[in-house]
C-alpha cells in the first residue's frame, strides 16, 4: 500500500472530520493531541496536514496532498481542477442571498451592491439571472454591510439563519446546498486508485 | 502611473536557456516524427476573425478569447486552438486535395484561464490532424503517433488515458443544453455529489451515469462497462475501445495505458475516441486529442477528422524538472583571436561544429577578460590565435 497524503480543513469542519475518521475505524488519537506537529501520521498509512480551507484545495490541486476534506462553498468560490469524489454529509448549510427584512431586493432600477466573502459565487449566481451587480468583498461579518448601507444584499452561507434574524436580515433566496466534500488530485485518483477507493469505502460504512 | 515595462502579462512568460532549449528540442523531435510519417506542416495566422469561433460545435466561450479589432472595426481573436482554424483553412483552400489529408502544426494558442491560475494563457502546441477518414486504422495511426510522441519525449515514463465520447453522448442526447453542460462538467471533474443529484433527472439512465466516472483503470473496466451499457452507441464505443486496446497490448504498452470512460476534453467537438497523455505522477496533461467527426459540419462539409496536440511548454517544464541534474549541455569552446577579421574563423568553427561542439568567439580585446568570460560561460577550453599561431588552454 502506498502512503496517502491527506489535507484537512481547520476550524468549522475539523471536529466532524475527526469524528468521521474515528467512526470509520481510524485511530485519530495523534490528530487530537497533535501538539505542534504539522504532519501527523495515522496507522502508518495516512499523512495528515491541517490547513485553511482554500489551502486544502490548492494542496490537492497541485498534488502535494492526494485527497482533502473541504467545504463545497470554498470549492465553488475557487473553481479549481480537482475531482470532487464524495459528499461527506456534514458541515451542512446553504448559500443564500439575503437582504434587510421587509425590503424588496429586486425593486428599483439601480445596480445592486452585494457584500460577500464569496465574490465568485455571487457573480456566478447573478450571471445566471443575467443581472449586473457590484460586488464588495468583505472578510468579516457580512451581515453588517446592509445595515451600514454599504450593500443592498449579501451572499453568504447560512446554517440556521439565526445570525441573519438577529441582525434584521432575511433570506431572499437559497441557491446551493453546501456540505463537506472529499476531493482528490486528478493524477492521484488514478495512480493511488486502490488506496483512495479503500478510504472512500471506509468513510461510506 | 504604474509602468508595466518589465513584466509579461499574466499567463505568459519568457523562455530562456535550458527551458527554451528543451522547448525547441521537444518541438523539433515532434516535427521530425510527424514529417517522417508523411504529415505536412501548415501555419495559420495568430489572429482570426471572431466568427470562426463564435458558433457551432467548435464554439469557444467569449470569456476565454483574447479579442481585438481590425482597422475596419471587425472583431478579431487570437487563435484559442489550431483545430478550428485548420478546418477553416481546409474549407477555404484545400477542398480539392485528395483525402485523407495528413497535416501537422507547431504554433502557440491563446486562451484566457480565468479560474485555473498558474495555467498558461499562451500555450505552445505541436499537433497533428488527420482529415477525411473515420475508420479503425486512422484512429490507430493517431494514437500510435501520440504514443510515439510521449515515448520520444519521456521514454517509458508516460500514461495514455483513453476514453470514448460514445458513452456520454448516448446518455446526454436527450437533455437540454444547460443540463448537458452541467453534466459534462460533473463527469469530467468526477463530481459524484453533483452527479447523484443530476442522475435523478435521468431516471433509469441516471444509474448508469452515476457509475461512469468510476469506470477508469486497466482494461477490466471495459468488462464492467459491458454489463452496464446496453444501447447500440455504447456497444459500438466499447467495441472500438477494445480493438484499440488489443493493438496497444500487442505492442507491449499495457502498463502505459489507462482506460477512463469519463475522459472529457476541453472541447465540445469530440465525437469518438478521446485520449490524454500524462507523465507518470504528474497531474497536468501533456497531450490531448481525439476524434471529431462533426466539426467540419460548421462549414457545411462532411469531413471526419481525428488529431491531437502536445503542449510543448508543459513538456519542457517536465523535462527541465526531470533532467535538472542529468542533462549534459553541449560542449563549448571559446575562441580568441588578435585579428579582428572574424570571417577567418569559419573553418575552425565548422570543424568544431562537425564534432558537435559549439564555439563562442571572444569579442574582448585582451586575454584576461577573455579567460574570465570563458570560464563563466562554461567553456571546456580556450583556443587562442596569435599572429596566426593556434594554441589551446584547458579550462
Amino acid at each position: 500500500m502506498k502512503m496517502l497524503n491527506i489535507a484537512l480543513t481547520k476550524g468549522r469542519l475539523e471536529k466532524c472530520t475527526i469524528e468521521l475518521l474515528e467512526k470509520s475505524g481510524i485511530d485519530c488519537e495523534p490528530l487530537i493531541n497533535k501538539g505542534r506537529k504539522l504532519i501527523i501520521n495515522l496507522d502508518n498509512r495516512y499523512n495528515v496536514v491541517f490547513a485553511k480551507a482554500a489551502d486544502v484545495v490548492t494542496y490537492v490541486e497541485y498534488g502535494v496532498a492526494d485527497v482533502g476534506v473541504v467545504g463545497k462553498d470554498t470549492l465553488m468560490e475557487m473553481n479549481r481542477a480537482v475531482y470532487e469524489i464524495m459528499d461527506l454529509d456534514f458541515g451542512k448549510c446553504r448559500f443564500a442571498l439575503a437582504a434587510l427584512k421587509d425590503t424588496d431586493f429586486y425593486s428599483g432600477y439601480n445596480i445592486k451592491t452585494i457584500a460577500t466573502k464569496y465574490p465568485e459565487v455571487a457573480k456566478q449566481f447573478f450571471d445566471g439571472k443575467q443581472m449586473d451587480i457590484e460586488v464588495v468583498k468583505i472578510e468579516g461579518s457580512v451581515e453588517l454591510a446592509p445595515i451600514l448601507k454599504l450593500a443592498d444584499g449579501i451572499v453568504d452561507i447560512v446554517e440556521t439563519g439565526t445570525t441573519l434574524k438577529e441582525n434584521g436580515l432575511e433570506v431572499v433566496e437559497f441557491f446551493a446546498d453546501i456540505s463537506a466534500r472529499l476531493i482528490a488530485n486528478t493524477a492521484s485518483l488514478k495512480l493511488k486508485k486502490q488506496e483512495i477507493e479503500e478510504l472512500t469505502e471506509r468513510l461510506k460504512s | 502611473m504604474k509602468r508595466y515595462d518589465r513584466i509579461t502579462p499574466e499567463g505568459t512568460r519568457d523562455y530562456v536557456l535550458k527551458e527554451c532549449r528543451l522547448l525547441r528540442k521537444a518541438d523539433n523531435i515532434l516535427r521530425d516524427l510527424y514529417q517522417k510519417y508523411g504529415y505536412s506542416e501548415v501555419i495559420t495566422p495568430s489572429i482570426e476573425f471572431y466568427d470562426v469561433f463564435s458558433d457551432g460545435v467548435g464554439r469557444v466561450s467569449q470569456n476565454e478569447l483574447y479579442t481585438l479589432t481590425d482597422s475596419n472595426g471587425r472583431l478579431l481573436t487570437m487563435r484559442p486552438d489550431s483545430t478550428k482554424p485548420i478546418a477553416r483553412l481546409y474549407a477555404a483552400h484545400l477542398q480539392k486535395l485528395e483525402l485523407p489529408l495528413k497535416l501537422f502544426y507547431s504554433q502557440p494558442v491563446f486562451k484566457r484561464n480565468i479560474n485555473f491560475y498558474k495555467k498558461s494563457d499562451e500555450i505552445m502546441q505541436t499537433g497533428v490532424e488527420l482529415l477525411g477518414l473515420n475508420n479503425f486504422k486512422s484512429d490507430i495511426e493517431i494514437i500510435m503517433l501520440s504514443i510515439k510522441s510521449m515515448q520520444l519525449l519521456f521514454g517509458d515514463d508516460f500514461i495514455i488515458e483513453i476514453g470514448h465520447m460514445g458513452f456520454i453522448k448516448a446518455l446526454l442526447d436527450e437533455l437540454d443544453i444547460s443540463a448537458k453542460l452541467e453534466l459534462r462538467h460533473a463527469i469530467a471533474t468526477k463530481n459524484y455529489p453533483d452527479l447523484n443529484r443530476l442522475a435523478a433527472l435521468l431516471g433509469e439512465k441516471g444509474e448508469i451515469l452515476k457509475s461512469l466516472p468510476e469506470l477508469f483503470g486497466d482494461s477490466t473496466v471495459l468488462e464492467r462497462a459491458e454489463t452496464l451499457f446496453s444501447d447500440s452507441r455504447s456497444q459500438e464505443a466499447l467495441k472500438q475501445l477494445k480493438e484499440v486496446l488489443a493493438v496497444l497490448e500487442q505492442n507491449g504498452l499495457k502498463d502505459n495505458v489507462l482506460v477512463d470512460l469519463a475522459v472529457i476534453n476541453d472541447y465540445e467537438y469530440y465525437t469518438g475516441i478521446v485520449f490524454k497523455g500524462f507523465v507518470k505522477n504528474e497531474s497536468r496533461e501533456i497531450l490531448s486529442g481525439g476524434r471529431y467527426d462533426t466539426l467540419y459540419n460548421d462549414y457545411g462539409l462532411n469531413v471526419p477528422a481525428v488529431g491531437f496536440a502536445v503542449n510543448t511548454d508543459e513538456a519542457a517544464r517536465l523535462l527541465v524538472k526531470k533532467q535538472r541534474s542529468k542533462e549534459r549541455e553541449t560542449e563549448r569552446v571559446a575562441i580568441y583571436t588578435d585579428d579582428p577579421d572574424l570571417f577567418k574563423l569559419q573553418q575552425l568553427i565548422d570543424s568544431y561544429s562537425a564534432k558537435g561542439v559549439t564555439s563562442a568567439i571572444s569579442l574582448f580585446d585582451n586575454i584576461e577578460d577573455t579567460l574570465r568570460w570563458a570560464q563563466k560561460i562554461g567553456a571546456k577550453k580556450l583556443v587562442k590565435i596569435k599572429d596566426s599561431v593556434v594554441s589551446e588552454v584547458k579550462l
